[in-house]
């Protein structure tokens, strides 16, 4: 039974001078500040965890380095806590999850005994005959699966991401990478060094937790790192993957980090592996670094008596280092440990056994580890039972082999093999500036880790400072450090490869039998490394035993993909702060005095009616009654404003819209529409002629930014010594729509307003004493006129406007009010009643395609759309009296019972009493003059009227195709 | 807060472009600079923005009508001034470019919070940074920058 020790670690990471207090399950403990939860449960006794994901089996501390999810916990907050490494917090409420009725008693863990049921891939093969079950058996899997619930009234807690350069980024803080961090910042470099603990040091506080030197030095590093004005330190910081020009996001605690490096030192370490046996997942069973870690990070003992099973120095090393600290070694099955790694006298000296050429076979014990049985081992991971033994244990601690931490390594384009020597891969190829150093490049006595770290750091230098790389010096050891077969047969199996997953060595040996032989295919037909720990301490043993069914080496079975994140990433830190940018008028602040209701439009905050909130439809009815009787004023600074100057602006113009331009006189303006290459609608507006070489273009307010982009490519590609300049925002606009609209601006303005002078084009002058400009409008009524003028100007227009116009019964309308009345006077919008595939002659705007002009973007298209009309638009009206619901827009027009179009624009006309509407239909229907009908909610058909725009009564002569938005 | 952003309302701006803009400036006694540079005048800086085009900062200067080529267009976007010193953290909260490499006296046209901006880094550190954006962002960067000091100022503690 695990239990906290007495005596206080030189470098422990907990406070014992003060408690926190916290509950498991219901039941009290405490545990001391720099705990974390699997610490403190340990620390209290409590060795059973967590319950698997498929079996439910019991499951204990494993690694204590977040490569393993056995320790998985929930809140009433918050879901999949890693308990290895989620600090203690006073008051946390800590519950297991995938549990039924608590841990020791969950109600599925008799599952495990249904294991025969629950083969590999058993998911893709059952379930689903007979079919009418199948319901059942979906509803009853969703129940239990998942890790934990989601409190769906959680509030996220958006921490903000933010940028960070350096010349050198160094990941991993332990005897490597500290010595790497120094070099590079002693060299001049920027440097940004991480580590996702919460203490520089990795390995040197639990691998060599026992040799002063190392910790002097240790000691050392550390001091200069934090003393040194180049090196910036982010500890709990977890390198979330590599992409490209070396970006490599950072997960802090305080939000991510998105660090630009030059170059990039990998001093990542590796990841140790575990033995395959029975029951190697029982609580007590864990990795030997894992046992150093609980025991020198937080001061406790995962047991009081152990077997170890290893195949290298560093578990010997362990052995001698948990035998000092008071926990008694029983016996070590050694799976083939270089002799020259083996401390003999040591050993004998605190009277260790030690069995060569062992294994563990299986560990015993229901809920928890109790005793061992150890065999003699083949190379082919059969035992000698007849000579097998049993121990008494209480805890199992397997040294048995490492895997790269190579995940950012693969990301940036290195390669590794599997080194025999070994018995793991290693770094074979990596971008000069993308550099391995230390146990990650097969380095693992630390006077050559210092050396390799030199050596890759001055590597890294080189290529960052463009000069020749020197050759890569080779520190690597030449001893084994893993077992190349770690794995023992058992003919009970519960021997696991992939503790996440509950992944078996006969689930992998059924896999590739049944065809899925291939490596991608393996993983993605058993999930072997498809887990939270993302095959972590997995991955290795599977491509092992992948490669002795395939009878071919480990890098010609190959390996998956590593990709990012290399830990989970919480949601808040990926959305990080809210960037929603908006755009306001200059008449903002005009608009909230006068009570106005915003909506979003794009970007644009813009009023969409005035008045107080329940009050919408009457609001809107008013400001149309107004604009129809009297005047209306609306903000329409939003619409695009566009200057195109030079001498080849007519060219340009010529080229992008498909109305002539060139032919207009200064002063003059006409309707502008803009087409795609395949002839599609994508923008209207006006192109109106200030100058010989000088061009005032409006453009739609959601298609201002494009339509700017578009003529200064088109400038680009036809060299036209042309200039497209954006004033969208730099210009405020103001429509004045109404019968008396001429009444209120006429004396406010120096332009000639009268209707014979002025019939359209566009006009400079003042208006309240402002340069402004002044064009006829006719968008909303069929008397109005466009204002624009700098922002300062625009504000002093409008309060003037709505002050003098007082008299004359002026209100101002919002975009809602803009919609109805641009609707009755059968004007569309471009966007609303256009779609991705619309072309001029669908919209009716045959008449704004001018095909004696040679050439103009969409031409060709267009030429041979003319004669191929599929679908047109119409207008239809509805009865006053009409008591079904008001269709909506994209609401289906049908015609013998198949689709014949839709709905594009619909609203109640308050100047008619009656609804109206724009539809786009199939040609014959259009071409007929029948009635609609629209399909509205829950299929109840609706009949319109055919009927021609405009919808309100008008004098004289039919204006343009016209549309705004 | 430890530092303050303040808005800036006294640059006159202007947008100089089309034939014959680089000598109208010299005409005018105001630099000419390269390509996506700036230079400083007495009374405040000239960005080139292009072929032909600039932005011209600084009041009372005799530029061309916007009538005739060059054309000279007012400008009226919202700028903002922060402390030269505290300018890279602040900015690095918002923007991907790596602005310990602006100079003093140096010129970028980037993004900051997600919309476009300009950069101009005074002369001398007191000056500070200016940036400006597009008149109708004005609300939403004055927020946003405002929003990321006491971050800023955390990372710098």
């Amino acid at each position: 039974m695990p239990c906290r020790r007495a005596e206080t670690g030189p470098r422990e990471w907990i406070d014992r001078g003060r408690t926190l207090r916290f509950t498991f399950e219901g039941r009290s403990y405490e545990g001391h500040p720099g705990d974390t939860i699997t610490s403190a449960l340990l620390a209290n006794g409590v060795s059973l965890l967590g319950r698997s994901f498929k079996y439910h089996r019991p499951r204990g501390a494993f690694s204590l380095a977040n490569h393993d999810v056995n320790a998985l916990f929930c809140t009433p907050q918050d879901t999949h806590i890693r308990g290895d490494v989620t600090p203690l917090v006073e008051g946390m409420d800590v519950r297991p999850v995938n549990v039924r009725g608590g841990l020791d008693n969950d109600r599925d863990r008799h599952l495990d005994r249904l294991g025969r049921f629950m083969p590999v891939g058993f998911y893709y093969k059952a379930f689903h005959r007979p079919k009418a079950l199948f319901p059942y058996w979906e509803r009853a899997i969703r129940k239990r699966a998942g890790l934990g619930r989601v409190d769906l009234d959680w509030t996220p807690d958006r921490r903000a991401k933010r940028h960070a350069h350096c010349d050198a980024l160094v990941v991993g803080a332990g005897p490597t990478g500290l010595t790497a961090a120094l070099d590079l910042a002693d060299n001049g470099c920027s440097v940004v060094l991480v580590d996702e603990n919460p203490h520089p040091g990795a390995s040197f506080d639990y691998a060599h937790a026992g040799d002063e030197t190392a910790l002097a030095h240790r000691d050392a590093l550390i001091a200069s790192v934090h003393a040194h004005p180049a090196i910036t330190l982010h500890t709990r910081a977890v390198a979330l993957g590599h992409y490209a020009d070396h970006l490599v996001p950072i997960a802090t605690p305080d939000g991510i980090i998105k660090v630009r490096a030059r170059g990039v030192l990998l001093a990542t370490g590796v990841i140790e592996q575990p033995a395959v046996f029975h029951n190697n997942d029982r609580p007590g069973v864990m990795l030997a670094s894992g046992a150093q870690r609980l025991l020198h990070r937080f001061g406790v003992a995962a047991c009081r008596r152990a077997i170890m099973v290893v195949a290298n120095g560093e578990g010997y090393a362990a052995a001698l280092d948990l035998h000092a600290a008071g926990i008694e070694i029983a016996a070590i099955a050694d799976m083939g440990t270089p002799k020259s790694q083996i401390p003999a006298a040591r050993l004998l000296a605190a009277g260790i056994p030690v069995h060569r050429d062992h294994a563990v076979h299986a560990a015993h014990g229901e809920s928890a580890v109790e005793a061992a049985t150890l065999a003699p081992v083949g190379a082919d991971g059969h035992c000698d039972l007849a000579r097998a033994h049993r121990v008494p244990c209480d805890g199992i601690f397997m040294s048995v082999g490492w895997a790269p931490a190579g995940q950012l390594l693969y990301q940036a384009g290195g390669r590794l093999r599997y080194d025999d020597t070994l018995a793991m891969p290693v770094p074979e190829s990596w971008p000069d500036t993308v550099v391995p150093a230390g146990r990650l490049n097969g380095v693992f006595d630390l006077d050559c880790q210092y050396e390799d770290a030199r050596d890759a750091a001055a590597r890294l230098r080189a290529a960052l400072a463009g000069e020749p790389v020197p050759a890569v010096a080779d520190h690597r050891d030449r001893v084994s450090h893993g077992a190349a077969w770690p794995i023992v047969a058992h003919a009970q199996s519960r021997n696991f490869v992939d503790l996440d997953e509950d992944i078996q060595l006969k689930d992998l040996e059924q896999a590739a039998r049944e065809g899925f032989d291939n490596i991608e295919l393996l993983k993605r037909f058993s999930t072997v490394g498809m887990g939270p720990s993302q095959g972590k301490h997995a991955n290795q043993n599977a491509i092992r035993i992948l490669a002795r069914i395939r009878d071919q080496g480990i890098d010609a079975t190959g390996t998956t993909t590593a990709r990012p994140m290399f830990h989970p990433v919480r949601l808040e830190d990926l959305a990080g702060r809210r960037l929603r940018p908006t755009r306001r008028s200059p008449l903002h602040d005009a608009h909230a005095e006068l009570g106005a209701r915003f909506m979003d439009a794009g970007a644009w905050l813009r009023p969409a009616w005035y008045g107080a909130a329940g009050e919408r439809a009457e609001a809107i009815a008013a400001e149309v009654r107004a604009v129809r009787e009297a005047v209306g004023l609306i903000d329409v600074s939003t619409l695009g404003k566009i200057e195109v100057v030079g001498p080849d602006a007519a060219r340009l113009l010529e080229a992008a819209y498909t109305l002539r331009a060139a032919d207009l006189s200064v002063g003059a303006g006409r309707y502008a529409l803009m087409v795609d290459e395949s002839g599609v609608v994508v923008d209207d507006g006006l192109i109106a002629r200030l100058g010989p070489e000088h061009f005032f273009v409006t453009a739609s307010s959601g298609h201002a930014a494009a339509t700017r982009r578009e003529l200064t490519r088109e400038a680009a590609i036809g060299a036209f010594e042309a200039w497209v300049v954006d004033r969208t925002s730099q210009l405020g606009s103001i429509t004045i729509a109404g019968p008396r609209s001429r009444d209120l601006l006429a004396p406010l303005t120096d332009v000639d307003l009268d209707r014979k002078a002025f019939k359209g084009g566009i006009r400079t002058g003042h208006v309240c004493g402002q340069p402004a400009r002044v064009l006829r409008a006719a968008f909303v009524d069929r008397v109005g006129f466009e204002v624009h003028a700098d922002v300062a100007a625009t504000r002093l227009i409008w309060a003037r406007l709505m002050d003098d116009g007082a008299a004359l019964g002026v209100r101002a309308f919002g975009v809602e009010a803009q919609r109805v009345l641009r609707l009755e006077m059968g004007h569309i919008i471009v966007g609303q009643d256009t779609d991705g595939l619309t072309d001029p002659f669908e919209a009716a705007m045959a008449g704004a395609v001018h095909f004696d002009k040679p050439v103009f973007i969409g031409r060709g298209a267009l030429a041979l759309l003319a004669e191929r009309t599929q679908r047109r638009l119409v207008a239809f009206t509805l009865p006053a009296d009409a008591d079904t619901p008001l269709p909506r827009e994209s609401h289906l027009v049908i015609e013998d019972g198949e689709i014949a179009g839709r709905v594009t624009s619909i609203a109640h006309s308050p100047t008619l009493g009656h609804a109206i509407g724009f539809a786009m239909v199939d040609t014959a229907l259009a071409d007929s003059e029948r009635a609609l009908t629209l399909r509205v909610d829950d299929g109840v058909l609706v009949r319109a009227t055919r009927a021609a725009t405009p919808f309100v009564a008008r004098r004289g002569k039919r204006a343009q195709p016209e549309s705004r938005s | 807060m430890s530092f303050e952003i303040t808005t800036v309302t006294d640059l006159a701006l202007r947008q100089l472009v089309g034939p014959g803009a680089g000598t109208a400036l010299a005409e005018a006694g105001l630099p000419r600079p390269d390509d996506l540079c700036a230079a400083a005048h007495d009374h405040g800086f000239v960005a080139c923005l292009g072929h032909e085009h600039y932005l011209v900062a600084g009041r009372d200067i005799p530029l061309p009508v916007a009538s005739a080529p060059p054309w000279c267009f007012t400008r009226s976007d919202a700028v903002f001034r922060i402390p030269a010193e505290h300018s890279p953290m602040l900015l690095a909260q918002y923007c991907g470019h790596d602005l310990r490499r602006l100079p003093e006296a140096g010129w970028l046209m980037t993004r900051v919070a997600d919309i476009d901006v300009w950069l101009r880094a005074g002369a001398h550190a007191r000056n500070g940074v200016l940036v400006g954006c597009d008149a109708s962002y004005e609300r939403y960067l004055h927020d946003a920058l405002h929003g990321a000091v006491p971050t800023a100022d955390a990372q710098n503690a």
